[in-house]
């Protein structure tokens, strides 16, 4: 899998561009979206978010879900209550990580807000917090990553 | 009365000038909204109006127009 970590103003296919001349592919890739908006590839899976000023785009020869993002102050104690009852949440950190492994698997699955906060397996989202005020997550059967600066 | 807080309550969440909200923008495109920010507004619309925004209509929010006409049907 590769992760690309961008400006949010970078073009879908610049990226995609990107991609194939890293993987040495001779394949042009092809993005669409399915019929709620779902980004769609014609070889592989790929999965978009963005927040604040970064766009990240997981490429992946299996299903992915991505999801960033940006720490701001937010009443989170309101959105824990109505969305995650069963948990205990106490600092903005802890709520932005649990947000972007939600988001992640629910990219992951397909089912996008809707399922949200319903009994699933976000817990098996990998969490990343190295890019510096940002929580990025994500949910893949493809362990192996490759996070690209571009 | 319904655009004029949503453009407001968009203006402040988004640090957008409020001249430039019209019921035609786009929220996550023009906006720049992410997932948090929409559940954010939702919540904002729910406490305000005292209505509860269903799963599946929350979806289909994406213009200020669409969360105004949302709005204002609830009230009939």
């Amino acid at each position: 899998m590769f992760v690309y970590i961008t400006d949010k103003n970078t073009n879908n296919e610049k990226i995609l561009d990107i991609h194939k001349r890293l993987t040495e592919s001779d394949k042009d890739l092809v993005l669409t979206k399915d019929g709620s908006g779902r980004p769609l590839l014609n070889e592989g899976y790929i999965s978009i978010s963005h927040s604040g000023e970064y766009k990240v785009v997981a490429i992946s020869s299996k299903k992915v879900g991505i999801d960033i993002e940006k720490h701001r102050d937010i009443n989170f104690q309101r959105i824990v209550s109505r969305f995650f009852k069963d948990t205990r949440i106490s600092s903005l950190n802890d709520f932005f990580g649990l947000w972007v492994k939600n988001e992640a698997y629910l990219k992951f699955t397909g089912e996008g807000l809707k399922k949200l906060g319903k009994k699933n397996n976000y817990n098996k989202s990998r969490l990343y917090t190295f890019i510096e005020g940002y929580s990025m997550a994500i949910y893949s059967d493809d362990k192996k990553c490759a996070f690209c600066f571009i | 009365m319904v655009f004029e807080y949503i453009r407001d309550l968009l203006s402040t969440q988004f640090k957008t000038d409020k001249d430039k909200i019209t019921l035609d923008t786009d929220i996550i495109e023009e906006l720049g909204a992410d997932s948090l920010d929409l559940v954010d507004l939702i919540m904002n619309i729910e406490e305000k109006y005292n209505i509860t925004v269903e799963d599946d209509a929350a979806l289909g929010l994406k213009k200020v127009k669409d969360v105004v006409d949302y709005i204002e049907q609830r009230q009939k």
